[in-house]
């Protein structure tokens, strides 16, 4: 009987995996991933170093290329591939743990406003409508004007705001479970709203939060890769994806191939994480495929 | 006698809808004592659940609301303590079985576990490996074949039956006073019922809890009640016991009810249906709320204008009717002769 339970799992599992788009994802992101925590050793030039000889050089395959600089160099010749793989540990680093502080903030407002209900849930969400309608760019520029640019600062900024789409979508999820039967045989078993909001509403959001935490990923990615573009995240001499693209900006005729590479990366990343969110709600429950995927996608790029 | 362990004395509970006050309970009074099976029933509406949750505070916040009466457990007014109180005695003291087991255990969380919050709510000593082995003797007991693995099992690996037998574990748990079952077996196959209804009984004799059954099945009153409350329109129009009850019915409702359940001894016979709808709960008729269905009505003005008080039939027997006296001769609710 046990093997059911297995097997659901198993099934989920196959559903996932019979889509190529989520195959790809999830291979580009383990190799993302592998990149950022891998030691930067083995990669072929320092990141940071600039070798004023070798600027501008084309990727391998054209005209003037050469192996050693697989992705071509930048204008003060450092090696494109090397600070694309260096890149992905700070975007990766700055997202995740942007992430998580979004999702422990909205999740925990989102379980306690649905479960309480009344003028508890009226404030909080009256509050997510005032955070998603305020630009967080804005807010950033706002903050690295205070305090100065710093890692710190965007994590916190980051993750801080990104709670109102973890609120919102666990709110309407809470307030569907607090009517389920069970939840009131807690409640009827004498159980605290602490242990009912804990043991019985937060393990059935699980997936939930598997699938919106793909999706913010991708969103924070984006806006990181945005403010790094601007200049207001991560800082020189420290290679991230958005900074490269700034810098590619003025190379366009003469080096176009910083900015594609730079930029195709985001992309990758960023569409990968879509369609990983989009794979893994359509592999868990059946019955939603592929409704609703397009307005999911539009909203966590947005 | 022993002491009742729980007294509910003229419980009137109010819910607050759109389309105007209900009142689910109307000076509800009712004795349970331990050991002992209390059954409440009642066509749809009829307020046996509502005194179940008024019992146990568990009215729609915001909706229902008690508006008089007492619940003594144990000699305290389940009324006037603060909900934090109130959630210590839930589930320790008073324990609910549910109707639909398929739906009151958590689906994400293994029958254990579940077992072992109960457990938990009411005693933060409990570890999980001491949980753990009350779980498995629980399972046990409520006839769960195999416990030791089934504990580890999710709902769904569980069949309608057995989650109702986990169920009955949860809610005793805590060796309850009093235990609550809620149409225990309305959702389950009738080949089950019989199973999950010898399951309560081991369930009561292990705590020795008393037990309110709430039911609108007459047969399983029959089976296992000792004491029987018919309720109509939010009041208790007849109790008394079994025997009494089925012998010597004396509210034309309940030989309404009597008359409306085939008897094999009488195979054959049309049904005798109690004409007329139940009344909705705003629109409950003055007087006796049951007078026009009633067939000894004949449009006396006291069935209109006074609201029968519970009157003694014989020891520890009470009707709620104006002309109790009349019903035994009546020949109310006759069946028709054999088809």
């Amino acid at each position: 009987m046990t093997d059911r339970g297995v097997s659901l799992r198993r099934a989920a599992l196959r559903r996932f995996l019979r889509r190529p788009s989520n195959l790809v994802s999830v291979v580009f992101l383990v190799l993302v991933v592998i990149a950022a925590l891998w030691p930067t050793s083995w990669l072929p030039h320092d990141p940071t170093a600039s070798d004023l000889a070798a600027r501008l050089r084309p990727p391998a395959w054209l005209d003037g290329g050469s192996w050693s600089y697989v992705l071509g160099t930048d204008n003060i010749g450092r090696d494109v591939f090397s600070r694309i793989v260096l890149g992905s540990r700070w975007s990766l680093v700055i997202s995740g743990t942007a992430v998580v502080i979004a999702a422990v903030l909205g999740i925990t407002a989102g379980v306690i406003a649905g479960y309480r209900g009344g003028w508890v849930d009226s404030i909080t969400m009256r509050a997510v409508d005032v955070q998603l309608a305020f630009p967080v760019i804005i807010l950033v520029i706002a903050v690295v004007g205070v305090v100065g640019t710093g890692i710190t600062q965007l994590i916190l900024v980051m993750g801080v705001t990104g709670w109102a789409q973890y609120a919102r979508i666990v709110r309407g999820s809470t307030l569907s479970i607090r009517n389920q039967d069970y939840v009131e045989a807690a409640v009827a078993q004498g159980a605290s709203a602490w242990r009912i909001m804990t043991r019985d509403i937060l393990p059935n959001l699980a997936s939930e939060i598997i699938v919106l935490t793909s999706f913010n990923m991708a969103r924070l990615l984006l806006l990181e890769s945005g403010l790094s573009f601007l200049g207001l995240g991560i800082q020189p001499p420290r290679p991230s994806w958005g900074g490269m693209v700034g810098d590619a900006r003025d190379y366009l005729q003469s080096g176009w191939w910083i900015l594609a590479f730079a930029g195709g990366t985001i992309a990758l990343a960023v569409l990968s994480f879509n369609f990983l969110g989009d794979g893994i709600r359509d592999a868990l429950d059946p019955r939603t495929r592929h409704v609703g995927t397009a307005q999911s996608a539009e909203e966590a790029a947005s | 006698m022993s002491d009742p362990v729980l007294s509910v004395r003229n419980l009137t509970t109010h819910l607050t809808t759109p389309s105007g006050r209900i009142t689910a309970c109307d000076d509800v009074s009712f004795d349970l004592r331990s050991g002992e099976v209390l059954g409440l029933v009642g066509e749809s509406g009829s307020g046996k659940t509502m005194t179940a949750l008024s019992v146990l505070g568990l009215l729609p916040s915001g909706v229902g609301r008690v508006a008089r009466g007492e619940i003594i457990l144990d000699g305290t007014d389940l009324t006037k303590l603060s909900r934090r109180r109130l959630r210590e005695i839930r589930g320790r003291d008073v324990g609910v079985v549910f109707q639909d087991p398929s739906s009151s255990l958590n689906p994400v969380m293994t029958v254990g576990d579940q077992v072992v919050e109960a457990l938990a709510a009411h005693d933060a000593d409990v570890s999980n490996a001491s949980g753990m082995r009350r779980a498995v003797e629980l399972l046990t007991l409520v006839g769960i074949p195999d416990p030791g693995s089934r504990v580890a099992q999710y709902p769904h690996e569980y069949s309608g039956g057995m989650r109702q037998r986990a169920m009955i574990a949860i809610a005793i748990a805590n060796q309850p006073k009093v235990l609550i079952a809620d149409e225990p077996t309305t959702a389950l196959d009738v080949t089950i019922q019989a199973q999950v209804l010898d399951v309560l009984r081991a369930a009561r004799r292990e705590t020795n809890a008393g037990v309110i059954l709430i039911t609108h099945d007459l047969g399983i009153v029959a089976e296992m009640a000792d004491r029987v409350a018919v309720m109509y329109a939010g009041r208790i129009v007849e109790t008394g016991t079994v025997r009494d009850l089925f012998r010597n019915p004396s509210h034309p409702y309940t030989v309404g009810l009597l008359a409306s359940l085939p008897l094999l001894s009488d195979m054959g016979a049309r049904l005798q249906p109690i004409a007329g709808v139940p009344p909705s709960g705003t629109d409950i008729p003055t007087g006796c709320p049951f007078h026009p269905r009633c067939p000894l009505w004949r449009e006396r003005i006291d069935c209109v204008e006074v609201k029968p008080p519970l009157r003694a039939v014989g020891d520890g027997h009470f009707s709620a009717c104006h002309f109790l006296e009349e019903v035994p001769a009546a020949g109310l609710f006759a069946r028709e002769g054999r088809t």
